[in-house]
């Protein structure tokens, strides 16, 4: 049988090579299909490898706790799109925080509330900036480095804020701030520290610390009269107590919410980032529409075929005079066709690759290689070879040798 | 009829073919009957649309019969896989038609190789035993040809070749001289009498009754019946050998078939061995002739082969 397929083989590619121009135009049909798949894939690989590079670092003993409605992922994905005050509806109270702060395996708690409320200094007012209301465990839960001055201590002072690096270039035109004040919600905050510039922008949190700035939540309480917290950040002492401490933190919550499962917790290697999962929707319609693309390549193999098929229906005939089974006949033709799309999809997946650096060179990710991505693309051009050429094999194979000898073409 | 007679190889038994229902319905065979011995060479004459192509089909597995009986080697053709009448085709089979039938993509070679794929034979000993049978039909420098830049004759012969080279035990040929003229048809002929007289079984349907000395037996046939049966030999008289005796065909002596001009049809040696015969010397000539174009380009490998002889006038299809 191994030598069937071996001599098979050979006369598939015997007979492509008798026709190269229409084999590379056949073939390219599906180049163009794997290519744009490749280019998907590896794009958007490469932006996912971009968020979880920055928000997994480090992130093994980290647990975020989150409002939910209990709702499917999709479907929170999807009032994330229509709903934009999906944050007023947090059910996540201070009382909540102080809980996590009980549990044993638990280092620091940090929540985040954002509100976008204008600050004025001056009486000049200033719209667009965000206010996160944490607390000073948040610099050791996100290691954040301060360009000067220091964090929020609670115990020092309560009405302190520290500006994000690109707040305090905006507002007062330098990073060396400190003791410079603003007014916010009627309340006067002192500037105790800013932060340095950071490296990567997109992290769990979803909110920009370069462009917001952080208050104390215990104060922020006190005049605000709903606070919302849209997460909160915990650091267990080490990884391996991750899951005890979920456990310990569900446990918690559920008494102080009387059994309402209206938050979800989520830990380390989970997809933290709340684009990340919105992402990989998007890559998948883009791979959808352009397998579309694959077919129009896979229609055109086929259609080759049937025309190879009937211009050699006197070859099949004398095939089968000397001695070829229906199957050999078969063999023979779906392995041209196999042999076409992969020819294709291996064409397909250099030429996406280098579409993908291409773009690259213009955007700041890198396209993700990976052997997921080959072999997707090996099984999808042969899945499509098949799937494509079995009609004409089954033509070939079927075809009568004594009108095959008599057809002249 | 001795102990000594040949075996039975082909049995047919009431075979009719029938093609279309009601009232177009016509008979292509009509209650045939038909038993060869090993060893003998038939000859099926008759008029156009008689029913030869359509038994030789039958006879070759290509075709089933509508109704009746077939054994072939003593086996009911009816219960037969057709994966195995395949491979029985492949080795078993030689078929050789009127238009010679080679795959035009191929080369000399490679078609005449073509049924030994379909037996189970690797690439470089399919390729040896074909260069080695191609040597014996004097095609060997040619082997590299494509089909097309071969005349009648010489397309005639690898076909020969290619049904040989599996060493069947039956040959089933369709008018062989039928696109031939009359030399080249004798060419022909004396191959399949040399074939014949290694004990091979061969069943050749011709219209022309000059051939009709070479056979050992003549069938007329006339609307899907046999109308005269005679046999020209005593079937203890048929050859021996062929495929049970291993005699391969490498073995034989090797001729030259420009010397094996025929002159006259009393004039054939059925042996086989060195037909000797006076020689045309004109014909000599003309054989020099187209022999030149071949000395030269045998020398330059494949690919040059298949440019330079785009010129060439002969190719015949």
């Amino acid at each position: 049988m191994r030598f069937l397929l071996n001599t098979h083989f050979h006369l598939a590619v015997d007979s492509l090579r008798q026709n190269r121009t229409r084999t590379f135009l056949s073939a390219l049909g599906i180049a163009i299909g794997v290519a744009s798949i490749v280019l998907i894939l590896s794009l958007t690989g490469g932006i996912n490898q971009l968020i979880s590079a920055s928000s997994n670092k480090d992130n093994a003993n980290l647990i975020l706790v989150r409002p939910s409605n209990g709702k499917e992922v999709t479907d929170s994905i999807i009032d994330e799109l229509t709903n934009t005050s999906q944050y007023s509806k947090s059910n996540l109270t201070i009382e909540d925080i102080a809980a996590i702060k009980e549990v044993d395996q638990v280092k620091s708690v940090a929540p985040i509330a954002i509100s976008s409320s204008a600050i004025t200094i001056a009486g000049k007012a200033y719209q667009s900036t965000t206010i996160v209301a944490t607390n000073n465990d948040l610099q050791d839960i996100l290691s954040l480095r301060l360009k000067s001055g220091q964090f929020l201590d609670y115990s020092l002072r309560k009405n302190v804020a520290v500006l994000g690096y690109n707040v305090a270039e905006q507002i007062f035109g330098t990073t060396e701030a400190t003791t410079r004040t603003f007014t916010y919600n009627d309340q006067q905050f002192m500037v105790v520290g800013v932060l340095d510039k950071l490296e990567d922008p997109i992290n769990f949190n979803g909110v920009d610390f370069d462009n917001s700035i952080l208050i104390n939540i215990d104060f922020a309480s006190t005049f605000e009269s709903s606070i919302q917290i849209q997460q909160i950040d915990i650091r267990t002492e080490t990884t391996d107590v991750v899951p005890d401490a979920i456990n310990a933190i569900n446990e918690k919550l559920s008494k102080a919410k009387k059994g309402d499962q209206d938050y979800k917790i989520i830990s380390g290697t989970d997809n933290l980032h709340p684009a990340g999962s919105l992402l990989s929707i998007v890559s998948y319609m883009l791979t959808l529409v352009a397998s579309i693309s694959l077919v129009v390549g896979g229609v055109g193999i086929m259609n080759i075929m049937l025309v190879s098929v009937s211009e050699r229906t006197r070859e099949i005939g004398i095939r089968k005079a000397v001695g070829a089974s229906a199957s050999h006949v078969l063999l023979q033709f779906l392995f041209e066709s196999i042999i076409l799309s992969v020819i294709g999809g291996l064409m397909g997946f250099i030429l996406g690759y280098i579409f993908a650096f291409l773009i690259s060179l213009v955007t700041p990710f890198a396209p993700h290689i990976s052997w997921q991505i080959l072999g997707t693309t090996g099984l999808v051009s042969l899945s499509v070879g098949v799937l494509f050429g079995i009609y004409p094999a089954l033509k070939a194979a079927n075809k009568d040798p004594i009108t095959s000898l008599k057809f002249y073409r | 009829m001795s102990s000594q007679d040949n075996e039975t190889i082909i049995e047919l038994k009431g075979v009719s073919k029938r093609y279309g229902f009601g009232d177009a319905e016509s008979y292509a065979l009509r209650n045939f009957d038909l038993t060869v011995k090993r060893g003998e060479f038939i000859m099926i004459m008759g008029p156009s649309g008689c029913g030869k192509t359509t038994l030789l089909n039958i006879i070759g597995l290509l075709d089933q019969a509508s109704s009746g009986e077939y054994y072939l080697a003593g086996k009911n053709v009816a219960r037969v896989s057709a994966g195995k009448k395949a491979r029985f085709r492949a080795k078993e089979i030689g078929f050789i038609f009127q238009n010679f039938n080679l795959v035009p993509t191929l080369s000399i070679l490679e078609n005449v190789s073509l049924p030994l794929i379909y037996s189970g034979c690797r690439k470089s000993r399919r390729l040896r035993m074909a260069d080695n049978i191609l040597e014996h039909f004097h095609l060997r420098e040619r082997e590299y040809y494509m089909p097309y830049q071969l005349s009648g004759g010489q397309q005639q012969r690898v076909a020969i070749a290619r049904s040989l080279i599996a060493d069947p035990s039956i040959i089933l040929a369709d008018e062989p001289t039928g696109n031939l003229d009359s030399r080249n048809s004798h060419i022909i002929m004396e191959e399949l009498q040399e074939i014949h007289s290694q004990g091979n079984t061969i069943i050749m349907v011709t219209h022309n009754p000059a051939l009709t000395t070479y056979a050992t037996r003549v069938i007329n046939m006339l609307d899907g019946e046999i109308d005269t049966d005679i046999k020209t030999v005593d079937d203890s008289e048929l050859p021996r050998g062929g495929k049970n005796e291993k005699v391969s065909v490498k073995v034989l002596p090797s001729r030259d078939p420009i010397q094996m001009e025929i002159t006259s049809e009393s004039d054939v040696v059925v042996s086989g061995e060195n037909v000797t015969t006076e020689e045309a010397p004109e014909e000599k000539a003309e054989e020099k002739e187209t022999k030149k174009p071949a000395v030269k380009k045998s020398s330059s490998k494949k690919s040059t082969k298949k440019k330079s002889t785009s010129k060439k006038k002969g190719a015949k299809k």
